[in-house]
Parts: C-alpha cells; sequence; structure tokens
C-alpha cells in the first residue's frame, strides 16, 4: 500500500506541479500575479470533488464511455487554454487572467482526479490509512524537491536562451496532453488508430521512473502511432514558428521604429 | 510536384483517423473481487475488436492499467466499465490495477479464432 500510494501519488501530482513550474515562471516573465493560479488550484480541487462524488453515476451514460468523453474535452481544453495563455501573454487582461484560472484547473481536473479517487476510495479502509498518509507525505516530498530543481533549471535556461526555452516547455508539455487524448478516443471506440510507427521500450520503458517523468513533462509514448506523431509535432512546432516569428517581427518593428525616430 | 506530395503525406496521416461505423464486436467480461481479476487470462482472437466489460464487484475503485495495450480507465466501486481494445497482433499484453498492482494481475492473449478463453 505504501509504495503503491508513492507511485500513484507521483503519477497524478507530478504533471501538476510541472504545470504550476512552468505557470509560475511566465508570471514571473509577463510580471503577472501568481495568486489566478491558486485561485484556479482550489477551484480545481472542489470542482473535482464534486466530479468524484457523482461520476459513479456519470460514468455509466453513453454505454458506460460519459467519463473518457468528459476528460477528452478536458484534454483538449487545456491545450486550447495554454495557447491562449500564450498568445495573450503580453496583453494581460480579464480574459488572459481568466485563462490561466481555467488552465491551472483543467490541469487539476484532469490529474488530480486519480489521486482524489484512489485517496478518498481507500482511505476508510483500516488497513491502509497510514500506508495512504505516509506514502501521499513521500510523493509529495518528492514532487516538491522536483519541482524546485526544475523550476531552477527552467529558469536558467530562459536566461540563457530567452523566454522562447518557457514557450517550448509549455507547448511540449500541452501537445503532451493531445497524445492522451487520442487514446481515449480509441479506447471508446471514436477513432482508430495505426499500428505504432515505432518502438522505443527497449530504450525507455513508459512505466519506468524516467518514463513516468518524460510523460508527465511531455507526454512520452513508447509506441506512438503516426497520427499521435503528427498531431504532437503540428500542435507544438506550429505555434512555436508562429511566436519566434511575430517575435522576430515586432523586433525588426521596433528597430525600425527606433531608426525612424533618429 | 512538392506540394502535391506534401498534400497526400498529410492526407495519409489523416486518414490513419477513421471515424467507426458501430459493427458487430464481440464481448468478453472480465470481473474485479477482492482485488483480483477474473479471469487471469483472457484469450482474444487476432485482427479483431473487443469490447471488454470489466465489473468492479469490489467497494473500493480500482484502475484498469496496461502499457501494452494503452488502456487506462478507472473502475468505481461496484460499477461496471467498458474498454474496446484491437485489432491485436498475436502475442501476450499484460494489464493490472492500478490501485492494488502486487494482486490486480491479468494477461490477454492473442491468438487464431478458434481459442477459446481460459477458465
Amino acid at each position: 500500500m505504501l509504495l503503491n500510494t508513492v507511485i500513484v501519488s507521483l503519477s497524478s501530482i507530478l504533471p501538476i506541479c510541472i504545470f504550476l513550474v512552468l505557470v509560475k515562471l511566465l508570471c514571473k516573465e509577463s510580471k503577472s500575479e501568481f495568486r489566478w493560479v491558486l485561485l484556479g488550484l482550489f477551484l480545481g480541487i472542489f470542482i473535482n470533488l464534486i466530479i468524484i462524488n457523482t461520476a459513479p453515476y456519470i460514468s455509466t451514460w453513453f454505454d458506460y464511455n460519459a467519463m473518457e468523453y468528459l476528460i477528452i474535452s478536458l484534454y483538449c481544453f487545456f491545450y486550447l487554454s495554454i495557447l491562449n495563455l500564450l498568445f495573450r501573454l503580453h496583453q494581460q487582461d480579464d480574459i488572459w487572467c481568466v485563462t490561466l484560472i481555467l488552465s491551472t484547473c483543467f490541469s487539476m481536473l484532469l490529474y488530480g482526479n486519480h489521486f482524489l479517487i484512489y485517496v478518498i476510495g481507500y482511505w476508510q479502509q483500516s488497513y491502509s490509512f497510514n500506508g495512504l498518509l505516509i506514502g501521499s507525505s513521500l510523493g509529495f516530498g518528492v514532487c516538491i524537491s522536483f519541482s524546485v530543481l526544475f523550476f531552477f533549471s527552467i529558469n536558467y535556461l530562459i536566461k540563457r536562451f530567452k523566454i522562447i526555452t518557457l514557450y517550448l516547455f509549455l507547448l511540449l508539455h500541452a501537445s503532451g496532453q493531445l497524445i492522451p487524448a487520442l487514446n481515449l478516443a480509441v479506447q471508446v471506440d471514436l477513432i482508430s488508430l495505426n499500428p505504432p510507427f515505432w518502438d522505443s521500450s527497449w530504450l525507455i520503458e513508459e512505466s519506468s521512473e524516467i518514463g513516468r517523468l518524460i510523460k508527465a513533462l511531455f507526454g512520452y509514448e513508447a509506441k506512438p502511432s503516426l497520427l499521435e506523431i503528427s498531431i504532437y509535432a503540428f500542435s507544438t512546432f506550429l505555434p512555436l514558428t508562429y511566436f519566434i516569428f511575430t517575435k522576430g517581427v515586432s523586433k525588426q518593428n521596433s528597430i525600425q521604429l527606433r531608426e525612424d525616430t533618429k | 510536384m512538392k506540394l502535391k506530395l506534401k498534400f497526400s503525406a498529410v492526407t495519409i496521416a489523416f486518414l490513419t483517423m477513421s471515424f467507426n461505423a458501430q459493427s458487430e464486436i464481440q464481448e468478453i467480461h472480465l470481473t474485479i473481487k477482492d482485488h483480483l481479476f477474473f479471469p487471469e487470462t483472457l484469450i482474444v482472437p487476432i485482427n479483431q475488436k473487443i469490447k471488454l466489460i470489466i465489473d468492479n464487484q469490489d467497494k473500493t475503485p480500482e484502475e484498469f492499467d496496461s502499457f501494452d495495450l494503452n488502456r487506462e480507465k478507472v473502475i468505481f466501486g461496484y460499477s461496471r466499465a467498458v474498454i474496446y481494445i484491437g485489432p491485436l497482433k498475436k502475442g501476450q499484453y499484460t494489464f493490472f490495477g492500478e490501485y492494488a498492482p502486487q494482486t490486480a494481475q491479468g494477461k490477454i492473449i492473442a491468438r487464431k479464432k478458434e481459442s477459446q478463453n481460459a477458465p
């Protein structure tokens, strides 16, 4: 029970921590307030508790596939909200703040859900209380340690290679969320995927520690199909190219403006 | 010419995703009881889509998880879940309950159609 709780808490809390670190850096770079993220976090926990209480009933809808449809929508909204955060980064208006709250809430709903179901489901069992408590604390501890390390590493990379590094990490993290959405669509027989395009499980297994870490960071799949690879590449590099291009354009404009004023 | 090739590549990539029409799909039942899967081994035909119906007869929730099949689904206590798997190539695919991985373990063996489910 102890070891399993550590694994469950790690796989659930780590993606939230990664997202929080990236968003914290985004707030730092854009000089906006982090309190919106905390609001989103509490909102996410609250909605999660409502979903968990109603999930046994909701999950029977649409031939027992309702939860998958809900989670697929959440994954897509999460990606779109991160795109919106990046697109409107320099506007800092109300829409940006609402998007910040929503994206945090989506992250909490997508990953916190598993952990809360596990804890709520097992904490009433007399044999598991101590294991849950110690295991969760250990899991939290590891996640917090990793977050601190991750924060300073990305902060260093931003200083070294500019803010585009943060854009890249956020886009990779967001695009990684579209892959489980595709797998869920296959799981409910909504779409079909071709056989795996490659198999890298000989190198890094998804179930290994490294596999779980890079899955939380970038949505690693050991056996991705061609469609998964295409969507991942498209959803990451198209917006990234746009950001690089527009940043270059705005830089050129500012140089031109300075020359004109001279 | 290059544009045509690129367009064809994109089209092929997206044609790999097809929206599925409802057809006759074989159903296979799996039960979770006392944090164990019954039957532990499921034998399914190769190259065929399967509807896996999982009944959780425990009070506690369980998560059906399989890295081999790329499937993950939470099944609440005293509840049921449906997962579509396949078409599978010949071979063995393991699955486990993420909330009780020491006990809840099982495997799916994909074979030619004559085979039946193990007891």
